[in-house]
């Protein structure tokens, strides 16, 4: 029999919506599986799986539908002229924005502000590693909570700034923190509450200077002060940053070796 | 203990322990990403019935970070140690050997004196591969030597035993088709009994050629003959040969900077 299920839905727990942008590549199926293996012990988790895509392609329903876990499945292709950077403007769309945006629309949609649901939203990417302990963390978030991440901006970690009586009051990174949001996208949970009380906050899609992403929607939703440490003040590293490799198809050489029914 | 046998009725729990035990022989060293690999690799095994892990570290000791992780780990788990001789450690060279055998040698001594035949499977995981749960459920039920398709390997989208009649006549892959054994690690998995039944069979330094490690282990055990092909006649890839990239650690401070010391 087929082991894993997720533990069953609770009417109590505080519902946790993990938005993932995903995109065609061939390592997507592996990194979306064992996303999958960890999702599938978490309580009360919904994934809203955005693919960056004009249809949404059979192998990610196909993953979905046999995975066991709540989801939603959205896609929203992003223009090739933002893809490269051709916007008139001298920086780049960050990948990911429009389905992370897409996911927001998808819940402000679905849910509404005059009875929001108890939960929390979490942005994450298909090759980050994240334990379990992690998602435990966040569930209860009043409003912003935050904590490190590993290998991002050159370090083994950044980390919010937690002073003793327990708020945050900086950034221990060596790239540029001095941002107001010095924190990567794995870094930090909103309360739905939040997202659905201030609609028009998003990740903002142009004239984003690298490292700001996440202050772009953040600024709009939370100042510093406001912001919960988890982690036992910000000094448990619960998620990481990793990024996996692009296999070298050589072999396949100009036309395809393999069959392409074969899905991989 | 595991919390998801906590989630099972009594009469699934019965037949849970009633399954063949697959016993996964993971060796592992010390990198930056090497507790986020071990945590998601864990994030699935634990969603797995009856496997039993088997962790080596490339090591004169248990390290502190591997043990703490055992400890929290969530399954049945080994932790084993033994440094890859210096001589070994240049490019080109097999990697893993001895832990591998480690491994092996663990299994037969907690066996030896147990009556034939032994129920159990076991594999080789390496900490960096991707598995899908399904390739649990095709594994378990090997007689003898199992094989089947591994994605993402040999300059290819995919490797596989090429498949006749439910028997494996020949090899699809990307490197030295020649081979008696042209398979990845990943792509197999032997019976305890035959591991048990064939004492000597090790992972060789003495006269092993690179790229070889798989082929000269199973020539000790078993034939192409005798191979077990799974996941649909080896035309699935239920496993994938993903590699973490290094982390870019250039930010990191000469002198400690930070006043905790966080594991990563």
């Amino acid at each position: 029999y087929v082991y894993s299920r997720p533990p069953p839905w609770s009417d109590t727990l505080p519902t946790i919506y993990v938005i993932t942008p995903t995109y065609t590549r061939p390592v997507q199926k592996a990194e979306l599986t064992r996303l999958a293996n960890t999702f599938l012990h978490v309580q009360n988790l919904h994934w809203v799986v955005v693919e960056d895509s004009p249809r949404r392609t059979n192998l990610v329903s196909n993953l979905l539908e046999k995975a066991g876990l709540n989801f939603t499945h959205l896609n929203v292709e992003t223009p090739k002229s933002l893809k490269l950077g051709l916007s008139w403007i001298p920086s780049h769309t960050p990948r990911g924005t429009l389905q992370r945006n897409l996911g927001l629309h998808w819940l402000r949609d679905s849910f509404s502000n005059a009875v929001p649901p108890e939960g929390v939203v979490y942005f994450a990417d298909d090759d980050n590693t994240y334990s379990l302990e992690l998602f435990e963390e966040m569930r209860y978030t009043r409003r912003v909570s935050v904590w490190p991440v590993a290998f991002v901006g050159g370090l083994r970690y950044e980390s919010p700034k937690v002073s003793p009586a327990g708020k945050v009051v900086g950034w221990k990174t060596v790239f540029d923190p001095n941002r107001p949001f010095a924190i990567d996208m794995a870094g930090f949970a909103i309360n739905i509450k939040l997202i659905l009380e201030k609609p028009q906050a998003s990740f903002k899609l142009e004239g984003v200077k690298g490292g700001y992403q996440e202050t772009s929607l953040l600024k709009d939703l939370v100042t510093m002060d406001g912001l919960e440490p988890k982690a036992a003040n910000c000094t448990k590293v619960l998620v990481w940053h990793t990024r996996t490799e692009r296999p070298t198809l050589v072999n396949e050489g100009k036309r395809g070796f393999t069959d392409p029914r074969v899905e991989v | 203990s595991r919390p998801a046998a906590g989630r099972l009725p009594p009469e699934r729990r019965g037949a849970e322990a009633a399954l063949p035990t697959i016993y996964a022989i993971t060796p592992t060293y010390s990198r930056p990403v090497q507790k986020a690999e071990l945590t998601r690799l864990a994030n699935t095994f634990r969603q797995v019935a009856q496997l039993h892990w088997i962790l080596v570290e490339d090591a004169a000791a248990r390290s502190d970070l591997v043990s703490r992780f055992v400890a929290a780990a969530g399954l049945p788990c080994t932790h084993l140690h033994v440094p890859t001789p210096r001589r070994y450690k240049r490019p080109g060279l097999p990697r893993a050997t001895e832990q591998r055998n480690a491994g092996l040698a663990w299994l037969r001594q907690r066996h030896q004196h147990l009556p034939p035949p032994q129920p159990g499977v076991l594999f080789f995981a390496d900490d960096d591969n991707t598995y899908s749960l399904e390739l649990f459920q095709e594994m378990r039920t090997t007689r003898k030597v199992s094989v089947w398709p591994v994605g993402l390997v040999g300059g290819r989208r995919y490797e596989r035993p090429v498949v006749e009649n439910g028997k494996v006549v020949g090899w699809y892959t990307g490197w030295r088709a020649d081979r008696p054994f042209a398979i990845d690690m990943a792509g197999f998995a032997v019976s305890l009994q035959v591991i048990l039944s064939h004492p000597k069979a090790v992972f060789k330094r003495r006269g092993s050629q690179p790229g070889m490690q798989e082929s000269d282990f199973l020539k000790q055990i078993t034939t192409v003959e005798e191979l077990e092909p799974k996941a649909n006649n080896c035309t699935k890839v239920l496993v994938w040969h993903t590699r973490t990239e290094k982390v870019n650690l250039a930010n990191e401070p000469k002198y400690h900077l930070d006043t905790v010391n966080i594991e990563v």
